[in-house]
């Protein structure tokens, strides 16, 4: 494989269309050649015989979790797929994981990024998360669903054409925003192809942003000068060991004093190697922003916490 | 594999790597600034450490050895389970929202 084999992880709570999201996915030119694993909690899996009839490559892992129980039985199927695409048996140009509705991404993504041998061969491409938007005020209540959208890239809101009327569908995303302020929503899930052409954004469009959910809290904060690199993966993996459960979110990107900037992207206690942005023309403004997503935590102390570290770290610095 | 203790490096921590994955590297291209990042981060830790009562201190490059002031030692791969050990070892809850470590910092 010249090229890391890019994973689409497909989650969203009970009943929000992630099979049919995925039916509609598939018939894309570009996953002619990809493989599927769907995960189911009941006893008796359903989901992969209606996908059957689209591909026949479906993996089906039942009985339990991905993101809990069958955490090892995820990383045996990725790696007898890889070894049956190593043999020639299969094109592997892509993998699709669908999830059950209760679970985490951010473990799955876990397992993923720390199996010594699968993480040379694969890479997170996107988190594509489906929002009922006819029940989200119900599935909003339990945690993870909001876990889901915290760690999502791709919010698809389906649905939508049974809202009424009235419905305000821009409280809705507003709402969503809140949680996810990276992610970028699509209404319907009929316009597939842009679900992957949409670039990953590393900052939200706006600088503050409040959140409509009591405990879930969100922050930005921009840096003018550069970050010390060293005291801040220190600082940053320091503050997830503690809070990396109240911690839905971290993204942003770093202005570290070399050609560019670095792209960081984390899921609870997890970060995904920081991508290396190319360096931008000299007249572009050049800072660092973060932005974090709590959850019964403070940001104002994330905020305090950072500050006073990289004082210290530039005192050090001298 | 570490050459002192045979024991698996299984992956690197996140911000001991912040190159493009597609890059490739030469060996022994890079080693310099990576040594030399791994002395700043060393130096960066000893002084939150400090507070904690332990210290870090480089292996060979390969690894770190945590102690506290009666002499007790662990081993630690990198900052993935630094953050861990160094809890176990001074039995105190390792927070940087701390207050008090925030305070500490400052008038250092």
């Amino acid at each position: 494989m010249n090229k890391k084999c890019p994973i689409i992880i497909v989650s969203g709570f009970l009943g929000s269309g992630k099979t049919t999201l995925l039916t509609q996915i598939l018939k894309l030119k570009r996953f002619d050649g990809a493989s599927i694993i769907v995960n189911e909690f009941g006893e008796i899996g359903l989901d992969h015989r209606l996908l059957y009839h689209i591909k026949d490559d479906t993996t089906l892992l039942n009985e339990g979790c991905v993101c809990c129980q069958k955490k090892e039985a995820l990383l045996d199927a990725l790696k007898k797929l890889l070894f049956s695409y190593q043999k020639g048996d299969i094109p592997l140009t892509s993998l699709i994981i669908e999830t059950t509705g209760l679970a985490d991404p951010a473990p799955i993504m876990f397992s993923l990024l720390s199996d010594a041998l699968l993480i040379h061969h694969f890479y997170i491409d996107r988190v594509i998360v489906c929002i009922d938007a006819l029940n989200i005020r119900l599935h909003l209540k339990h945690n993870e669903n909001l876990r889901q959208i915290a760690a999502s890239d791709v919010i698809v809101l389906t649905k939508t054409d049974l809202l009424p009327q009235k419905f305000k569908l821009e409280a809705l995303k507003q709402k969503i925003i809140s949680i996810a302020p990276t992610a970028t929503i699509f209404i319907g899930s009929k316009k597939t192809k842009d679900f992957f052409s949409a670039k990953i954004k590393h900052i939200p469009k706006m600088s503050q942003h409040k959140s409509h959910l009591g405990d879930i809290k969100s922050i930005s904060v921009t840096f003018k000068e550069p970050l010390n690199w060293n005291a801040f993966g220190v600082w940053l993996s320091m503050l997830l060991h503690t809070y990396g459960e109240n911690i839905l979110r971290v993204k942003g990107i770093v202005d570290t004093k070399e050609d560019g900037s670095v792209a960081i992207n984390g899921v609870q206690h997890i970060i995904h190697p920081p991508i290396h942005l190319p360096s931008q023309k000299s007249t572009e403004e050049k800072n660092s922003q973060l932005v974090f997503i709590t959850k019964n935590l403070d940001p104002q102390k994330i905020l305090i916490s950072l500050k006073t570290f990289e004082e210290f770290a530039k005192i050090t610095d001298k | 594999m570490c050459v002192l203790c045979g024991d698996l490096i299984l992956n690197t921590h996140w911000s001991d790597n912040k190159k493009s994955s597609n890059t490739s590297v030469v060996v022994g291209e890079e080693q310099r600034l990576w040594v030399k990042n791994r002395r700043e981060k060393i130096q960066f830790l000893n002084k939150i450490l400090a507070f904690y009562g332990i210290n870090i201190r480089d292996w060979n490059t390969s690894k770190f050895t945590l102690f506290d002031k009666k002499g007790n030692c662990v081993i630690v791969n990198s900052l993935g389970d630094l953050w861990q050990k160094a809890s176990e070892l001074s039995k105190e809850r390792m927070d940087i929202l701390d207050e008090k470590l925030l305070e500490y910092l400052k008038s250092r």
